[in-house]
């Protein structure tokens, strides 16, 4: 086993200590160095060549986002996760070195209050990032490690259905005949700003059906997030509020610590959010949103999977395919984490695993489908051509 | 019209896109390439029909793509521009099935089912 070598850079000690100490505790992974800002980072990263660095936003002499703008020229693929507070100058700072290059974020521990509680937040948030954007490196070694009695023992598994094995090849289903698609659905973590941000200005504004992400952020970053969709995409993005009503052509994000769902109410759909427990260590929960949907469109509910980690999602992607409609999955090469469209492309519930640049025209083409008249029976020896009407 | 063309094509076993202008069918057409057959007013806001497939036409990517101006009498003269600058045919008001079949095999387009 090789372990996975980190840099972790920021400016206050007690932060170095606490992320250093925590780190220590992993046999796989090991702190090679600190840097108390971003132009030490810089030097050290030459010196030290890490697998990994975690960098604070805010920084005397240079900041963090300066340091990683300066990374990527010589450095476009060393993972970097960018410390961020829970404010709004922090969200927006955040964003910004995600759209400038950082693979994810973790929230500070110095912000969660007493440092037993930021040892947590390290040991829970920053160490699953880590290893996810190492993959290969940091393994306990299977043959090796002393066998665990009480760790081999699975967990009671909370769903009927069961997980693929984690390398697994691509399986697609069969796909379900083909029906109208009345909503599209979205599930996205790590990665998602920037895959969104790519994908979501593909979509025209005159996209027939309403729009549901769920992107797993915190509260402030995801109305800060349907901001700047909104700003740069044909399409409208809000953040979602309790009660809005779904329409075509508009796309509703999950507010941060809420799960989003969809409720038929008399000839109209709405948005429901609400705080129940979380799912997949996660509010708002992927699956919450497919499940809701399945509920209320059936088999006219087009869901598609982008980069992240985890397998949220997964579940509720079977749970669309069940019910007749349709999943697609982000390919691994396009995707910064594969890991929740990496479960549903090796689960048999996704009809097609794509690059990120061609899942918008695959989204466009799917909802125009059967529209906007109602279609009669195509013969099935022979493709349909397509045809403009202006 | 749009909607005259839509179920014509549908029925004899087109997948339809649409488009309510010249500028929102540039756009319609870029996001949903490939296309076999465009079906043009010449009468819309925007781009009219002559713009439009001067546009299309000076877009090698698209050479593949037959263009059928649909018109009516009295914009006869005005076709023949468009057919000049590369519109493969026209249909005039009204049509029926039967018309619209005989013109896409005059240019070579085969219907999946008539």
């Amino acid at each position: 086993m090789r372990k996975i070598r980190v840099l972790v850079v920021d400016d206050a000690v007690v932060v170095r200590k606490i992320v250093t100490d925590i780190l220590a505790e992993d046999p796989g992974i090991e702190v090679v160095g600190v840097a108390a800002n971003g132009r030490i980072a810089l030097a050290k990263i030459g010196q030290l060549a890490p697998d990994i660095v975690t960098m604070d936003v805010e920084m005397p002499e240079m900041d963090g986002i300066t340091a990683l703008t300066e990374l990527r020229k010589t450095h476009p693929k060393l993972p970097v996760i960018m410390f961020s507070t829970l404010t709004e100058r922090g969200a927006a700072a955040t964003l910004d070195a995600l759209s400038h290059g950082a693979n994810d974020y973790v929230t500070k521990p110095a912000n969660v209050g007493s440092v037993a509680a930021g040892m947590d937040r390290v040991r829970t948030e920053l160490l699953p990032k880590i290893k996810s954007l190492c993959p290969g490196l940091g393994l306990v070694d299977r043959a090796s490690a002393p066998r665990d009695a009480t760790r081999e023992k699975r967990p009671a598994s909370s769903t009927p259905f069961l997980a693929p094995p984690a390398q697994a090849p691509i399986k697609l289903c069969k796909p379900n005949t083909p029906q109208r698609i009345d909503a599209l659905v979205i599930g996205v973590s790590t990665g998602g700003p920037n895959a969104l941000a790519a994908m979501i200005p593909g979509l025209p504004s005159s996209l027939p059906v309403p729009v549901l992400i769920v992107q797993h952020m915190p509260p402030m970053f995801t109305r800060l997030l349907a901001e700047r969709l909104s700003a740069t995409c044909s399409i409208g993005v809000s953040e979602a509020q309790n009660g809005d009503k779904l329409s075509p052509g508009h796309a509703w994000i999950a507010p941060g610590n809420f799960h989003m769902e969809v409720a038929r109410s008399g000839t109209d759909v709405r948005i429901v959010t609400h705080q129940g427990p979380q799912e997949n260590s996660c509010r708002p929960a992927v699956d919450v949103l497919f499940r809701s949907a399945a509920a209320v469109y059936g088999p006219h509910v087009l869901a598609v999977v982008l980069t992240g980690m985890g397998q949220d999602g997964y579940v509720g992607c079977q749970t669309v395919f069940g019910a007749g409609g349709q999943c697609l999955a982000q390919d691994e090469q396009t995707s910064v984490v594969w890991g929740m469209p990496g479960f549903v492309a090796r689960g048999g519930v996704a009809e097609a695993v794509l690059p990120l640049e061609e899942v918008a025209g695959e989204i466009v083409r799917r909802v125009q489908r059967f529209r906007p008249l109602p279609s009669l029976a195509l013969s099935h020896h022979l493709a349909p051509k397509r045809a403009l009407a202006v | 019209m749009r909607m005259i063309v839509g179920k014509i094509l549908t029925e004899i076993g087109f997948e339809i896109v649409e488009a309510g202008d010249g500028q929102e069918a540039l756009t319609v057409l870029s996001q949903n390439w490939p296309i076999d057959l465009a079906m043009v007013d010449w009468n819309m806001p925007e781009l009219n029909g002559f713009e439009f497939v001067k546009a299309v036409r000076a877009e090698s990517a698209y050479d593949e793509m037959k263009l059928m101006m649909v018109t009516t009498e009295s914009e006869i003269e005005q076709v023949a521009q468009a057919l000049e600058a590369g519109a493969n045919e026209y249909a005039m008001k009204p049509f029926t099935k039967e018309v619209i079949l005989e013109k896409l095999s005059l240019i070579g387009i085969e219907a999946v089912q008539s």
